[in-house]
């Protein structure tokens, strides 16, 4: 489990966190939402010790980021994927860069070997094994990055805004095999991001906003009073925005909609009948 | 006043074993005051057309013409690279000044223009972008990411660009950052032509009167997003258009030309409450 306790913390003078209590659970997926500057990076940092709360406690199965002798267990069981691919490639051949971590933490020849495999497969990267890593695209860059951190067995998964700079089909790879991670792995995942569609993956929204957490619930509540992400500069589903301004205009239909066909459904129906 | 692409075909690395056909066979206009977007999945060739439209390449077969210039001649590359100008994807990564100042000013001072003028010039970019002055005594790292971005398109501003091309104008920003930069795009027009390279149709629908769809190097289709509505692809990755082509489907008629939002929100009302 991820506890955060009174966690303030401020880059100087700048406050990003006045006092953060949160409590994330073993097998959770929950989305991390909010304007830039809203601490979300902030946060996935906090979560393995890149960065030390200015006060309060983070703690990783109740091992704390401020114990040093801690540090090393902390971020085996955390791993965090950023958004820009190329700051996180270190080596120059596929493989060898998904060797990289568990060979760090020490693990054997044979259990790097399998490992390196298994990832590849999961990660749909195996014919790019030996490739030279600067002539993937953009998506198959951040797939390897996803893939190095999976190498570690990581128990905790953080992703800030892993595919903001993808393009779409790419996206909707990269959160498909995320999916079935998710639910074959057992994994636990923090996967902040501006993408609304994004946030609909999860069970759980967290908005941070002025410092604080705004709102920790449901998706589907989150988006259901658009307000309240307006207010926090989160968008809201492209399809739930149009729901929402046609059902201004007094045509009677569900809301929140997320799905171009439920839509056209509904507003042909609504249409039949009149 | 158009760009001009006609028939044009690029291969790199002409005649050597890694020869690559990227564009086959392209052709289009888009005139003085249009603006265009361009889409396609990734390698479908939007970069090397953006990097033919302002002579950073040259056609291997066929020809471009911005406002009548043939790309091609060497000699127009000065004058053609004045009248289109380039935001490349987060355009912000490329700063290099000291000063907010420097950096904007750079474009114009290239341009050879005289030293008032470039400050003209640089003021008035900076005031379109709805900045402050003061911000122009700052360094460009530490502004926050839609200052940023605004930056580096006041950068592109200054040289008075006729055809303005953006890659991704709007990746990576959170929704106050996006709709800034809409309501700028928007003022932009009679200003500029904006070619417009993106994944998020949704938001630009408005300030697109033409969409350019690629696949494979070639032109899958050209013309107002109501011609696409039956594209694979675009369905599939544009909900809005996903949106559009089922309500067509069951009967809905749209006569905009131009479907930003607000108007498809007119258009289904309209549909739905009349027969």
């Amino acid at each position: 489990m991820i506890r955060l306790f009174d966690v303030r913390f401020a880059y100087g003078d700048r406050i990003v966190f006045d006092r953060i209590n949160l409590e994330i659970r073993d097998g959770e997926w929950v989305a991390l939402v909010g304007a830039n500057g809203s601490g979300k990076s902030t946060l996935a940092k906090l979560l393995n010790g890149i960065l030390l709360p200015t006060s309060g406690d983070v703690l990783i199965d109740n091992l704390n980021t401020r114990d040093e002798a801690a540090l090393w267990e902390i971020r085996k069981r955390v791993g965090v994927v950023f958004q820009n691919p190329d700051t996180q490639i270190v080596a120059s051949v596929v493989e060898e860069d998904i060797a990289f971590g568990p060979e760090n933490l020490g693990v054997p020849p044979d259990e790097i070997r399998k490992r390196v495999d298994e990832t590849l497969e999961m990660l749909r990267l195996t014919r790019f094994r030996s490739s030279p890593t600067y002539a993937l695209s953009g998506g198959q860059k951040q797939k390897l990055a996803i893939a190095g951190i999976l190498a570690m067995k990581p128990k905790y998964l953080v992703l800030d805004e892993p595919t903001s700079m993808l393009d779409p089909p790419s996206r909707d790879e990269i959160n498909s095999i995320l999916v079935n991670l998710y639910k074959e792995k057992k994994l636990t995942i923090v996967y902040s991001t501006h993408n609304p569609d994004e946030v609909l993956l999860a069970r759980r929204v967290i908005l941070l906003k002025n410092g604080e957490i705004a709102f920790d619930g449901d998706p589907v509540d989150f988006f259901s009073n658009p307000e309240l992400p307006w207010s926090a500069g989160v968008k809201i589903p492209i399809i739930a925005y149009i729901a929402y301004r046609i059902r201004r205009r007094g045509l009677n239909i569900s809301f929140p909609i997320f799905d171009a066909q439920r839509l056209a459904d509904e507003l042909w129906q609504l249409k039949s009948k009149t | 006043m158009a760009i001009e692409v006609k028939n044009v075909s690029f291969c790199y690395g002409v005649g050597s074993p890694f020869e690559v056909k990227a564009l086959s066979e392209i052709s289009f206009k888009i005139n003085h005051g249009e603006n265009l977007g361009i889409l396609g999945p990734t390698g479908s060739g939007k970069s090397t057309l953006v990097q033919l439209l302002n002579a950073l390449l040259v056609p291997t077969e066929g020809e471009v013409l911005i406002d009548g210039l043939n790309t091609k001649e060497r000699k127009n590359g000065k004058r053609i690279r004045e009248l289109v100008g380039m935001v490349f994807q987060y355009p912000e990564n490329q700063f290099f000044e000291d000063t907010v100042y420097d950096e904007v000013a750079f474009g114009a001072r290239n341009l050879g223009l005289p030293p008032d003028e470039v400050d003209r010039r640089v003021r008035e970019s900076i005031r379109l972008l709805g900045l402050p002055e003061k911000i122009l005594r700052k360094s460009p790292f530490e502004i926050s990411g839609g200052e940023k971005r605004k930056v580096a398109i006041a950068s592109a501003l200054v040289r008075k660009p006729k055809y303005l091309i953006f890659d991704e104008p709007l990746a990576g920003l959170d929704y106050p950052g996006s709709k800034a930069l809409l309501r700028l795009l928007g003022s932009l027009r009679g200003r500029c032509s904006l070619i417009i390279v993106t994944h998020t149709l949704d938001e630009l629908l408005g300030f697109i009167d033409k969409v350019l769809f690629l696949e494979e190097g070639k032109v899958k289709a050209f013309g107002n997003v109501l011609d696409l509505l039956d594209i694979e692809d675009l369905k599939k990755y544009v909900p809005v258009v996903d949106l559009l082509s089922r309500l067509k489907g069951k009967g809905f008629v749209f006569k905009s030309d131009l479907m930003d939002l607000g108007r498809i929100e007119e258009e289904i009302v309209r549909n739905v409450l009349l027969d």
